[in-house]
């Protein structure tokens, strides 16, 4: 018995997120999510690649950008490691939002900028259609599906995972909650459950080969981001008090400028 | 020296018709020609030619014949422009193409060992006329009368018409028959009279008695066909653009069927770039209506492209997107900026460049069909105001972005426009009370170009868990905005 379970092809439970978890292929070629405990989570360590992944959330600026950074970065970047792979995204954005990519944060995050082209369709069907095209086309490694609140039947989804299949790409589709009470075709589905304390909730609805229903606390790049500028904001506080102390102290010294400190009105982001 | 000659039996009646070719298939149709009040027929296709038409019978008898015979008028002016359009698509095999009266002439022994000998080349031509919606039948000889007559006479008789060597151009042109050299009636008709009817009855004759009965021409003709005299030809000048025009004889309402006469277009400008050596980046399509309407259709590449598959997918795509406004009755492609073609070597693996190419391909077959607008790419720009620090790259490169590690943090979705927060008691609300997590940053900068923004920027945080990034802008009476959202 000890002989058939160290045989490599037999897969247990309890070594996920162990190396030996998926094949050596899916591992080659998923996309790393960037978070240590959702990839082990999942079969190939990473985003599936071909293969479709739903994310379900509610809300826009809850960290569902956040979670696919890494993975976008790495599709928008060509290393030597890939340099024959394609290397580019496409960004399809919901119908009628007011809101772009905004390239200084995107930047910012390390996501080639020039690989990167993005979809203003003006219907459903038309973001769809680009959607399959670009998985389809063998020239983008992932494809972002934003649909937001639309409606997308489980056929138009099968045909996105049928592209994603046919150009070895990555695609996620971003959709509303309500969407999990319907069938779909994907081999992950993520909802977002964003906490009171700053964490993300994810939930895993479904996943290929393993049971569903696990959950997983992340701190999305937002807190990450916040909590770094509050820290600089801070700091800068702390150095604009100590050096205006420090004036003052010399000014009563030297006992010829005015014994209160001087409070001049100054952008806080201008003195560092 | 090796000509390849053009003849193309059915120039007139395909000049007119080739755009509907698979509705004409089973129906009979005749060319008229000739005075007004009584018309001949001069030309018919293969389904009025069984119903027993045949040219120069009076149009009216053609009717009496069959009563669903189509009658199209007879329009020279357009079978020349045919003519010049399909010996400016040969010019891609040798810069030495020449007109004849109903076909092209090609000098093909420079260009012989690119194209892969004379049976490649001649397959290659025959092939390409039928993408293009015309029949040609090939000769070969060194000459190019003898060539010329040759293709005539295989299409008349049967046997093999091809000569390579000068010493057998005689023995093989010694059957043709006088009347293929196109001399004036009054020439042929004394000549039959005396019963001269083939080249080797006129060369069993005296020169001189020849010479004095019917002067110089017909000696002279036949001293250019077996290469006795010289032959000196003016090559074709191919012009700076593209323009072809093509009348459909039906309307055509279904985009599906108006690819066929659209990719006979596209193939005449692949083999006019090819002649060139150039590229386009940019076509025009005019779809032509009833009551001279038209609609001009523009297509651009993200590069120059010259294959006619690549264009035709781009074509294809915003065709069949939405249905044509009304029937089409005519079509015309031009194409003006020529650009010079840089031809790329295939590779059996993936290269970047490949991979460079389909994302290339893919950008444009989008936008042909959503619309030039809807793709685009961003890129960041030198600017303290965030709604102008960056810009639609378009279809330009972004230059490569420094890296600051200690920038300030930037949402990655931006709102377009700021959207105005409401107030309660102080505090800016956005589906619920916004509670402040970091800032202020100010920003004040655009006083020298008119648009001033002084702003305190905060990370924000609702109810629903959406982090914000806020503004407050102290110089209207402390208004708050929403900007962008840390997704």
């Amino acid at each position: 018995m000890r002989a058939v379970l160290a045989h490599p092809q037999v897969f247990r439970i309890g070594d996920l997120g162990k190396d030996s978890s998926g094949s050596a292929q899916e591992r080659d070629r998923a996309v790393p999510s960037g978070w240590p405990a959702l990839d082990a989570e999942l079969i190939g360590q990473g985003w599936p690649r071909p293969g479709l992944t739903e994310i379900l959330c509610d809300h826009v600026g809850v960290g569902e950008v956040s979670l696919l950074l890494k993975a976008l970065r790495t599709t928008s970047q060509s290393t030597r490691h890939n340099a024959g792979e394609a290397a580019h995204l496409l960004w399809v954005l919901p119908v009628r939002q007011p809101w772009i990519p905004y390239a200084p944060g995107l930047a910012q995050a390390g996501i080639a900028l020039e690989h990167l082209a993005i979809v203003r369709a003006k219907s459903t069907e038309e973001a769809l259609w680009a959607a399959e095209q670009g998985l389809k086309s063998k020239a983008c490694r992932g494809v972002l599906l934003w649909l937001g609140g639309a409606y997308c039947s489980p056929l138009s989804l099968r045909r996105l995972l049928q592209s994603a299949i046919a150009g070895e790409a990555a695609a996620w589709v971003i959709r509303p909650l309500a969407a999990a009470a319907t069938p779909s075709p994907a081999g992950l589905r993520i909802a977002l459950h964003p906490q009171t304390n700053g964490q993300l909730r994810l939930e895993l609805l479904k996943r290929r080969g393993l049971p569903p229903g696990k959950a997983i606390e992340l701190t999305p790049r937002t807190l990450a981001c916040v909590s770094r500028a509050a820290r600089e904001t801070r700091t800068a506080r702390l150095a604009q008090g100590a050096r205006r102390s420090a004036e003052w102290l010399q000014n009563l010294l030297s006992s010829k400028a005015p014994a209160t400190p001087l409070v001049r009105e100054r952008p806080l982001h201008s003195d560092r | 020296m090796l000509w390849i000659a053009i003849f193309l039996p059915e120039l007139s009646l395909q000049s007119h018709c080739r755009g509907a070719l698979s509705h004409l298939s089973d129906l009979p149709l005749v060319l008229s020609d000739g005075v007004a009040n009584r018309p001949h027929v001069h030309a018919a296709n293969a389904r009025a030619r069984e119903a027993g038409i045949t040219p120069m019978m009076p149009v009216v008898a053609a009717q009496a014949r069959t009563a669903e015979v189509i009658v199209v008028p007879r329009d020279p002016a357009r079978e020349e422009a045919t003519l010049t359009q399909i010996a400016l698509w040969l010019t891609q095999f040798t810069p030495m193409t020449c007109r004849e009266p109903a076909g092209a002439s090609l000098e093909v022994s420079t260009t012989l060992r690119l194209f892969g000998g004379i049976a490649a080349i001649a397959n290659r031509i025959r092939t390409g006329i039928t993408s293009l919606g015309f029949h040609a039948v090939i000769g070969i000889a060194p000459t190019p009368l003898g060539a010329y007559l040759l293709a005539q006479a295989s299409h008349y008789m049967a046997g093999v018409r091809m000569c390579r060597e000068s010493a057998h151009l005689e023995e093989r042109l010694r059957d043709i028959p006088l009347a293929l050299f196109g001399w004036p009636h009054e020439v042929v008709q004394p000549l039959a009279a005396l019963g001269l009817t083939r080249v080797r009855d006129l060369l069993a004759q005296p020169r001189a008695g020849l010479k004095r009965r019917f002067g110089d021409t017909l000696l002279q003709d036949l001293d250019r066909a077996l290469g006795r005299a010289p032959d000196p030809r003016q090559p074709l000048q191919p012009p700076e653009n593209f323009s072809s025009h093509m009348d459909l004889l039906f309307e055509i309402i279904d985009a599906e069927r108006l690819t066929i006469p659209i990719c006979m277009l596209v193939n005449e400008l692949q083999g006019f770039l090819r002649a060139r050596g150039a590229a386009v980046a940019e076509i025009e399509l005019t779809l032509h209506h009833s009551r001279s309407q038209r609609t001009p259709h523009r297509f651009a590449a993200r590069q120059p492209i010259r294959s006619a598959d690549d264009w035709m997918r781009l074509i294809r795509e915003r065709l069949t997107a939405a249905p044509l406004p009304e029937a089409v009755t005519a079509l015309t492609l031009a194409a003006d900026k020529l650009v010079a073609y840089e031809a790329q070597n295939e590779s059996w693996l993936p290269t970047p460049d490949k991979r460079n190419e389909q994302w290339q391909t893919l950008l444009a077959r989008i936008t042909s069909r959503l619309g030039a607008k809807s793709v685009f790419s961003v890129a960041v720009r030198e600017d303290h105001r965030p709604e102008r620090a960056w810009q639609e790259g378009g279809a330009k490169r972004s230059p490569a972005v420094v890296h600051h590690a200690d920038e300030k943090p930037r949402p990655l979705l931006l709102l377009t426009e700021p959207k105005p927060l409401v107030t309660m008691s102080g505090a800016p609300q956005h589906h619920g009370n916004l509670e402040l997590l970091a800032g202020p940053e100010r920003i004040e900068a655009g006083w020298w170009d008119g648009h001033l923004v002084a702003r305190d920027y905060f990370v924000a945080r609702n109810p629903a868990q959406e982090v914000c990034w806020i503004f407050c802008d102290y110089r209207q009476e402390k208004r708050w905005y929403l900007q962008g959202y840390f997704a």
